[in-house]
């Protein structure tokens, strides 16, 4: 698989581009039908399918992935690769029968909390939007920096920090930890064992937990990189509270040594399609089949151990 | 009662001992109540209960309950921390003096112009004193509290006999505080001579000798002990015969004296000449304490010979040469008893003076720490004793001198050889040591080994040694066994060498064949033997026939297995008893999905900086204590008297870390009383603290006394095992770990593990010097695969070992201090037991920097060069040894290959064809919920450690992941499981770690029915999920 190759993508890192208006037209040109919400100052772009493809007896799996970037970055891991990941599942599925439950969202917004509170993040507003839409009937799986790598990372920062919170409401956690324990079996499904659980800078997952609805983030690293901080964390506990204060500094305050390399390339100019693997593109696309076929029960606190 | 007196009640009652001590007085059938008396008026007088002052009433207390006296004048002397205090017990504990009472006249100032030195007549100068003498004595420093009860208590029927009145008195005038208590020893001498009619000259002559040697600084016990009972033993019921002897030996001390003066060894408390010079010579056995001898014209008299040792002894030792003692002890000596057993006493002198030659050579080149590691005294000392054993065995002694002759030719030869090296390549002096040379390694391995029956033997081994250069690295020492113990000629040797120097592996028969042959049929054979032993190998199910070896599969496979077993717990021999007496194999076969092997590729480390020895260690400081440790407990584990004065240490230590916190305690106490009300609750808990760890420390090392009694010499095994657990104990680990640590490998290590330790990988540790700049790759991973497998291997023998041989009472007391040093309950298993006391003295303390050490020396691993890896399950012979290739504490768990559930995958590195680890995968059904469902679970991953240091071990993981993987889905396992225990992981704490990032928040199964491996030992539970064929269980 060519990156390069993918329709629109290359666009999409110029610089200045409109990344909402190249987005929608590049889901318009696979025929997936979108639109735009305008939430709390966002513009979101929603993609759901037929009235068919949805039941009522089970979660709605939104699969969300943010399309504004850090400014000055091209952001072609942070977070092109994830929206294009995610437009080529949207066009696989417009014309599929049965009931996935998916709908996706491309958030605006992901990058706010640099720029002030997480309540900014475009997320939050979404979320809030969303439980007046649909209740409390959807579950949110964020794809982040997923272009690079062959390992899968379930991100264990989210639910880290709301078992750290006496503020959460008990059975918030039990939701959460029934999405977590999900996600982690698709995973081992899926990845003929190549996934690991580590905690990663916040993404959406952040502003949507805080908003009220269970939110897992699932990145990609290469195999050494997620080994070696996995091993940095074992070394260094303290390592693992600095993810439990979720802010723009969260990268900042650790050691540089300690990051994997694709996070330290990130939010800045070397974050270019030279850095992209097409391991990571065809492995995401494994995953997301997966996940199109993963059943979510309404009651998530009641998920097995 | 007074309020003073109404306080020191209050301090007896409030202390155990005290307390204890105070009721056990009133129960004394006449004296107790001045016992007590004493004892609530002393300890007024001293405002407190200090150490010291129980000591005195114990004294006190014993002397009072042996003679049915109390000794009127009691008088004693106490060091506090305030300065000396004296307190006369006669004016203010115990009242007036009663008429008849047991007085002890002043000291008498010595007159002017008295000359020191003494007179050699026996008891006859000596005043008989009152028994309370004893208090003076004990406080001013000339007896232990163990003389004095033994004296107290002493039999009366030896009483007389024995003039003990009179050899007490000796020894509260003359006597040191080092000296040993002589009634048991008198006992057993007693037992000699009670139905002889003419015992009491004996006795006169012995107490006359003792005396004597007494006044020369030597303890009278210790003389009586090691030189007058075995001369009593030489010549039962001659009184001339021992009268003759024991008047010699008498002279030689005398000599010795003289010649070394006040300071030198030997002198005045030494016990070391009397030990390691007289006493050989006087021996049972010793043909100098026969009778007769002496009266033999031909003969040098015995006066020449002791006095011509005596005088070169001492001008051995006046060169100060700081190992002089330690050469000497359990080595050179075990010859000096050799001559004297069978020698002529001029030879006796002759070959005396050439071992004390010897000894000088070496000492005056081991100088130094480092040398005289170097120098590797246990490896002569064990080969020494393995002599000295056949010898006895086979009544032979006149071999054990021959090979030792040449023993001491050989080491001189091959030192004098380093150091023309050393001069040829002008090395600077310090640059290098004489003892380091790999010929003087090699031939000490062989010779700690017992391997050298005759000097014959010797020369032979350096012939093959010679011959065998250029031949497979590593394998040497089993390729240089195998000819010595095979081939007898020097043709035959010539044969065999070159045979060994070919073939990989070696067998009798197939050797005979080889040699049967033209030199292309040999090479052909050899060829054909190579393809088979690499089949084998890799191919659980082929065959070991070769067409031109008929009939010799069985062989040949075993010869294989010996190839392949490479483990630090087992020799080849061991390996082949093994075999032979009824190998254990898998009864059902491997089904064939797993006997498809998978392969893989891992990345090398490159580890840098070694070759030009300009690298950095991380933790260099760590890093040399440790090569220090690991040396000290490779010597230790040959050396059978080691652990005594370090037993001694520990409880020293116990005291020392009582008395310390007992005073803090008191000042913490002082502080209360100052302190504002708001601090003194803090105050309160810090000093309830300081209590009840110094109470820890004594219930420690009371333990420790109880179980090691009072005798100079206690019992072995409970001695041993009692200071394991004080060594175990929490607070007392952190203060002298490495003691700790070498105890766990000392009194743990078997012989094998022994001979293993001196052997490759681990010789370089021995080899290595802890002061050297940079301590390389090798090394470091040597060190780690050591930490890993003898510590853990320690533990378990020593539950295996001493801790079984404890009495049961012992046990339970050992149990619970291990246990709390290990942080688990006292109900675990010794098994796990163990496995938790090794984590914190193996994993916890060491391996995490040694691993970070080999991280930064191996540098990072991308991009380099890899290596390829089978993996493959076997249930054939050789894999019986899973646990020992693996280096497993258990290993001994063979019969678990007949489990139907378990397969062990043998890890092949295909680079070099040898087996470097097993994985344990098992496959069964197991009920999970309500769903039965196929599991395959990695129940352990464990390659050899020195293996692994030079591979990437997330490399490693993943590639055993993924192979176990496409198992689980050819044998169509429902998932893939790992344990979840650290060490039921991977015995590799570099790859346990990898593996532990792995199973991070993955999913968790507890099956109904949970895995136990080895069966009844561990139990796997929970297992992480690494793979699934399917999605998780869903609710709602």
């Amino acid at each position: 698989m060519d990156i390069s190759a993918i329709p629109g993508f290359l666009e999409f890192l110029e610089p200045g581009v409109d990344r909402l208006a190249h987005l929608l037209a590049a889901l318009a040109g696979l025929g997936v039908q979108a639109k735009v919400l305008g939430m709390a100052g966002s513009r979101h772009v929603l993609v759901r399918f037929k009235d068919s493809a949805y039941t009522d007896s089970r979660r709605v799996k939104t699969l969300v992935a943010h399309y504004d970037r850090e400014p000055g970055s091209r952001g072609a891991n942070d977070n092109s690769a994830a929206v294009f990941q995610l437009v080529a599942l949207a066009a696989r599925l417009k014309d599929r029968r049965g009931r996935h439950n998916v709908q996706i969202v491309f958030t605006d917004n992901e990058e706010a909390p640099g720029r002030g509170s997480v309540r900014d993040q475009g997320s939050f507003g979404l979320a809030e939007g969303f439980r007046k839409l649909w209740k409390d009937s959807s579950c949110f799986i964020i794809l982040d920096v997923t272009g690079r790598g062959d390992t899968y990372v379930l991100s264990a920062s989210g639910l880290d920090l709301v078992r750290k919170s006496s503020a959460v409401p008990p059975d918030f956690v039990r939701e959460l930890e029934g999405l977590h324990r999900i996600l982690a079996w698709e995973l081992a499904a899926a990845g003929r064992g190549e996934a690991l659980v580590l905690p990663t800078p916040y993404s959406d997952n952040l502003g949507i937990i805080l908003g009220g609805l269970p939110a897992a983030a699932i990145t990609m690293l290469p195999r050494d990189e997620a080994y070696g901080f996995g091993l940095k964390l074992q070394e260094n506990p303290h390592l693992r509270q600095a993810f439990l204060r979720p802010d723009s500094e969260t990268l900042a305050r650790m050691p540089r040594d300690a990051l994997p390399l694709t996070w330290k390339s990130i939010h800045g100019p070397s974050d270019g399609i030279e850095l992209l693997t097409e391991g990571a593109f065809a492995a995401m696309a494994a995953l997301l089949e997966r996940v199109v076929g993963m059943e979510v029960p309404l009651d998530l606190g009641k998920v097995a151990p | 009662m007074s309020r003073a007196e109404e306080l020191a009640r209050e301090l007896i009652e409030g202390d155990k001992r005290a307390k204890r001590l105070f009721l056990d007085a009133g129960q004394l059938r006449a004296g107790g109540d001045r016992v007590q008396a004493f004892m609530l008026q002393a300890t007024q007088s001293a405002g407190g209960l200090l150490p010291d002052l129980l000591s005195y009433f114990e004294l006190l207390y014993a002397l009072v309950k042996g003679t049915d006296r109390f000794p009127f004048d009691a008088e004693y002397l106490l060091s506090t921390p305030r300065g000396e205090l004296i307190l006369d017990a006669y004016g203010n504990a115990a009242g007036q003096v009663p008429a008849g009472a047991d007085l002890l006249p002043g000291p008498e100032a010595p007159g002017d112009g008295d000359a020191p030195g003494f007179m050699l007549d026996g008891l006859d100068s000596v005043e008989a004193e009152p028994i309370s003498g004893l208090f003076r004595a004990f406080a001013e420093g000339r007896i232990n509290k163990l003389c004095c009860r033994a004296f107290a208590e002493a039999p009366a029927r030896l009483a007389g006999p024995w003039k003990l009145e009179l050899l007490r008195s000796f020894y509260t005038a003359s006597g040191s505080a080092r000296w040993i208590p002589p009634v048991d020893d008198i006992a057993a001498a007693e037992r000699r001579l009670a139905k002889l009619p003419d015992a009491q000259r004996f006795r006169d002559q012995a107490l006359r000798a003792m005396a004597d040697a007494g006044k020369m600084g030597f303890c009278p016990a210790q003389y009586l002990r090691r030189v007058l009972i075995p001369l009593l033993d030489a010549s039962p019921g001659d009184y001339a015969a021992f009268e003759r002897s024991s008047s010699a030996v008498a002279d030689c001390f005398l000599s010795v004296c003289a010649e070394m003066g006040p300071d030198g060894d030997g002198s005045a408390n030494n016990l070391f000449t009397l030990k390691a010079l007289i006493a050989p010579l006087a021996a049972l056995g010793s043909r100098l304490s026969l009778p007769g001898w002496r009266d033999d014209p031909a003969m040098p008299s015995m006066e020449e010979v002791l006095f011509s040792l005596g005088r070169r002894w001492a001008a051995l030792f006046k060169k100060r040469h700081p190992f002089t003692r330690e050469l000497l002890r359990s080595y050179a000596d075990h010859f000096l008893a050799g001559i004297a057993r069978i020698e002529t006493p001029r030879e006796v002198l002759r070959q005396g003076l050439r071992l004390l030659e010897h000894v000088e050579f070496v000492s005056g080149r081991a100088l130094t720490d480092a040398d005289f590691q170097r120098f590797r005294k246990p490896l002569h000392a064990r080969g020494v004793r393995l002599l000295l054993a056949r010898a006895e065995r086979d009544a032979r002694y006149a071999n054990l001198l021959r090979v030792l002759q040449k023993h001491f030719d050989t080491v001189e030869r091959l030192v004098l050889a380093a150091e023309a090296k050393a001069i040829r390549e002008r090395r600077a002096p310090g640059r290098y040591s004489p003892f380091s040379s790999p010929e003087y390694l090699s031939y000490l391995r062989f010779f700690a080994a017992g391997s050298f029956a005759t000097p014959g033997d010797i020369e032979v081994f350096f012939d093959v040694l010679h011959g065998l250069r250029g031949a497979r690295e590593g394998d040497t020492d089993d390729m240089v066994s195998i000819v010595l113990e095979n081939a007898k000629d020097p043709a035959e040797r010539a044969d065999l060498i070159a045979f060994l120097k070919e073939c990989p592996v070696f067998d009798r028969a197939v050797y005979a064949a080889w040699r049967g042959r033209s030199e292309s049929g040999r090479s052909e054979l050899v060829e054909g033997i190579r393809g088979r032993l690499r089949a084998y190998l890799e191919d659980p199910l082929a065959s070991t026939a070769h067409p031109e070896l008929p009939g010799l599969d069985d062989r040949l496979e075993i010869a294989f297995i010996k190839q392949l077993v490479r483990s630090a717990q087992l020799t080849k021999p061991r390996v082949e008893e093994i075999l032979v007496s009824g190998a254990v194999r898998g009864d059902d076969p491997v089904p064939p999905e797993l006997a498809q092997g998978k392969r893989f590729h891992v990345r090398e480390r490159a580890p840098s900086g070694e070759e030009e020895g300009g690298g950095k260690n991380a933790h260099r400081d760590f890093l040399r204590a440790r090569l220090a440790l690991l040396k000290e407990a490779i010597d230790s584990a040959t050396d059978a008297d080691w652990w005594r004065p370090r037993a001694k240490a520990l409880l020293a230590a116990a005291g020392e870390r009582s008395a310390a916190l007992a005073e803090l305690s008191r000042q913490t106490e002082a502080l209360i009383a100052q302190a504002p009300e708001g601090e003194r609750a803090a105050l309160e808990r810090k000093r309830r603290g300081l209590e009840e760890q110094g109470a820890g420390f004594r219930a420690a090392a009371s333990f420790l006394r109880s179980v090691a009694g009072p005798g100079e010499e206690p019992p072995e095994v409970p001695l041993k095992a009692a200071a394991l657990a004080l060594a175990c104990d929490k607070t007392i680990a952190k203060a002298r770990f490495p003691d700790a640590f070498l105890f766990l490998l000392a009194l743990g290590l078997g012989e094998e593990a022994a001979d293993a330790l001196a052997s490759e990988p681990f010789a370089t540790i021995a080899e290595a010097d802890p002061q050297a700049p940079f301590l390389g790759f090798a090394l470091v991973a040597a060190m780690r695969e050591a930490s890993t497998t003898f510590v853990r291997q320690a533990v378990a023998g020593f539950f295996e070992g001493p801790f079984k041989a404890m009495p049961p009472s012992y046990q339970a007391q050992a149990r619970a201090m291990v246990a709390a040093a290990a942080g688990s309950p006292e109900d675990n298993n010794d098994a796990m037991l163990a496995d938790l006391a090794y984590r914190r003295y193996g994993a916890q303390a060491a391996n995490h920097f040694l691993d970070r050490e080999l991280d930064s020396l191996g540098g990072p691993s991308g991009g380099r060069a890899s290596r390829e890896i089978l993996l493959v399950a076997g249930k054939r012979r050789l894999d019986q040894f899973y646990g020992f290739v693996g280096e497993l504490c258990i290993a001994q768990h063979v019969q678990e290959l007949r489990r139907r559930d378990f397969f062990p995958v043998r890890i092949v590195d295909l680079a070099s064809g040898r087996l470097v680890g097993y994985v344990h995968l098992f496959v069964y059904q197991a009920r999970i919920g309500l769903r039965q469902l196929k599991l395959a679970v990695l129940g352990g991953v464990e390659p050899k450690s020195s293996w692994l240091a030079y591979v990437d071990e997330v490399d490693f993981h993943c590639g055993v992941r993924r192979a176990a993987v496409e198992w689980a889905r050819a044998l169509g396992a429902s998932m893939l499981c790992s344990a979840t225990g650290a060490v039921a992981m991977s015995n590799c704490m570099q790859l346990s770690r990898a593996m532990q990032v792995d199973i991070e928040g993955k999913p968790l199964v507890e099956p109904e029915k949970p895995l136990s491996f080895p069966q009844g030992y561990w139990t796997l539970s929970p297992l992480a999920v690494l793979w699934s064929a399917t999605s998780g269980p869903r609710g709602g």
